[in-house]
């Protein structure tokens, strides 16, 4: 058989009679900029996630970054994050000429380690940036709580795990700012780029609006600086839709994640799933060492793998001068050279999965 | 004159196409002089960054780079047209999202085969502008006609980007700037738009000053 890493085909084929509708609307009623299914989608997943407000915008990274823009982040503000994630979650920051401080992760769950943020913290902090890595949330109470105690906005960059719950409340409403992607690969993706940032703070979303559309207050006139930062209509309809199937899918992955971990347990490390929250699983991450012959074990018997993320951001040239380090960040780099992620969707079979497990077991020697 | 130590490029802008009547233009140097602001960043050391986005197509000619800003498509610059004029083509400047096959790709692709098409019925409209501009006097009434007759406007740009409340910068030198600012008002255009229509469009200010 041969094996998708993240099978979208399969997906588009379940969904093709809806996406492809869709589409096609939008290609008839020409509005190919903030037309109807824009606002239909913010309307929608506001809804689904509980928060009064859905934005969406050009990418997950333009969420992040307009998400900045809002709070008026500027150069010498600190952003406290992890090193442990995409680049964009850095690359903001940066690009506001703010200081990304990177705190370590949990070497079990590799989200941020919320016991040492604390210690980060200077006059200069102006939030907190935790990423739900892999699709689970991040310990979002001790966060918000830490926070609060310093005056401080968290921005979860929820960018793997939209559908993913915490202590019952969806991820993207579980603190000030959620901002998620639709990256075709991601739990709930587009065709192309696309995001959305999600906040109940009526002063923020205002904002986040006039940014996005390069900071108009109304029409030719611009009273903040902003970005061309608009999701286009026509990835709006795709996410439309694909969003009758969007509950079925999480289910899925929760249930072939767990199954996951039942075939791996006692023989393979995987990362941790705490009890209070769910995982969308973005990513179905294990931790081996030797990654380099495993991958390549498993790429000869047709089993495709991929390493999210090798090099941590303060080990990126471009921010190793940019990012200030709180403390250590060891977790950071042993997990950088152990993470291994394995084919996962929510189409992926229970003969399929059985197979990978079994040769990822043999791989391993185990 | 605008030059300093801390200048890093000059950016210019084809906006619409030259001035016809230059007779409005009195004492404004030719804006779109390329050779000349070539040679003034030249002097200087200084790249020139030509923001094409009205004016896919354009070509330049000289030594110094230019590069293309931004190509036409539905998800971003869906009014563009390419100018007129041409000068020797240079290397596209790729995208904030530079996903080489993504869906927006697909569409300016479908387009490209009529291209040529609608760039010679520009030329027959007398346009082939993203924008065909005039310059009135009295524009609040001007609009009110236009639009009293079924014909659609656009103003591009009422508010020049000095006097932004995110820019807010006065100063000398830019009083032509001000006065385009309360003039321009921009007309149906499109290769698509018939005779008739564009004729219609003429008619409609001769009508409604009458």
């Amino acid at each position: 058989m041969t094996i998708q890493f993240i099978d979208l085909k399969a997906q588009y084929q379940a969904l093709k009679s809806s996406i492809d509708a869709r589409i096609q609307q939008v290609l008839d009623h020409g509005q190919y900029i903030m037309g109807p299914e824009v606002a239909e989608l913010e309307a929608k997943l506001a809804e689904y996630t509980g928060a009064r407000h859905c934005i969406t915008v050009a990418s997950g990274t333009e969420a992040l970054l307009i998400a900045l823009m809002a709070l008026d982040v500027k150069p010498g503000d600190e952003i406290i994050t992890t090193p442990f994630t995409f680049v964009a979650t850095a690359e903001v920051i940066a690009l506001l000429g703010a200081t990304p401080v990177f705190v370590d992760i949990e070497p079990d769950t590799c989200n941020v380690d919320a016991s040492k943020i604390e210690a980060a913290i200077t006059p200069r902090t102006r939030a907190i940036m935790p990423v739900s890595l892999y699709g689970q949330p991040a310990d979002m109470d001790e966060i918000n709580t830490i926070a609060a105690r310093h005056g401080l906005t968290v921005i979860e960059d929820a960018a793997q795990s939209f559908g993913a719950e915490y202590k019952g409340e969806q991820s993207c409403n579980l603190s000030t700012i959620g901002c998620t992607s639709f990256f075709p690969s991601k739990p709930l993706g587009c065709y192309g780029d696309g995001g959305a940032i999600f906040t109940s703070d009526d002063h923020l979303a205002r904002a986040m609006r006039e940014i996005r559309v390069h900071g108009q207050e109304r029409r030719y006139v611009h009273t903040r600086i902003g970005v061309g930062g608009r999701m286009d209509t026509l990835q709006c309809a795709v996410v439309l839709g694909k969003l009758e199937r969007f509950e079925w899918e999480v289910e899925q992955r929760l249930r072939i994640g767990t199954r996951y971990n039942e075939l791996f347990a006692g023989k393979v490390s995987t990362v941790t799933q705490r009890p209070d929250r769910t995982s969308v699983f973005a990513q179905y991450t294990v931790f081996v060492e030797n990654r380099e012959q495993v991958q390549d074990k498993l790429k000869a018997i047709g089993v495709p793998t991929a390493v999210h993320y090798p090099i941590p951001l303060h080990r990126q040239s471009a921010y190793a001068a940019l990012g200030r380090i709180s403390g250590k960040v060891s977790s950071s780099e042993v997990m950088a050279g152990r993470v291994m992620s394995l084919p996962m969707s929510a189409d992926l079979s229970r003969q399929e999965q059985e197979h990978i497990v079994q040769l990822v077991i043999e791989a391993l020697g185990r | 004159m605008a030059l300093t130590p801390r200048s890093g490029a000059v950016m210019s802008a084809y906006l619409y196409g030259p001035p016809d009547d230059m007779d409005d233009m009195d004492d404004m140097d030719d804006m779109d002089d390329m050779d000349d602001m070539d040679d003034i960043a030249a002097k200087h050391g200084l790249p020139v960054i030509e923001d094409a986005c009205q004016s896919f197509g354009a070509v330049y000619l000289g030594r110094k780079r230019c590069k293309l800003l931004t190509v036409g498509c539905y998800g971003d610059c869906h009014a563009r047209n390419p100018r007129p004029r041409t000068r020797k083509a240079l290397l596209p400047h790729r995208r904030r999202r530079p996903h080489g096959h993504s869906t927006q790709c697909v569409i300016v692709l479908a387009k490209l085969h009529r291209f040529d098409w609608e760039v010679e019925c520009g030329k027959g409209l007398g346009a082939g502008y993203a924008q065909y501009t005039v310059f009135v006097e009295n524009r609040e009434k001007m609009l009110e006609v236009f639009k009293n007759a079924g014909v659609p406007t656009a103003v591009h740009c009422p508010a020049s980007l000095h006097r932004q409340p995110a820019n807010k910068t006065e100063g000398p030198g830019l009083a032509h700037t001000a006065r385009a600012a309360a003039r321009v008002v921009s007309l149906p255009v499109g290769a698509d738009l018939a005779t008739t229509g564009q004729r219609r469009v003429v008619v409609v200010p001769k009508e409604g000053i009458a």
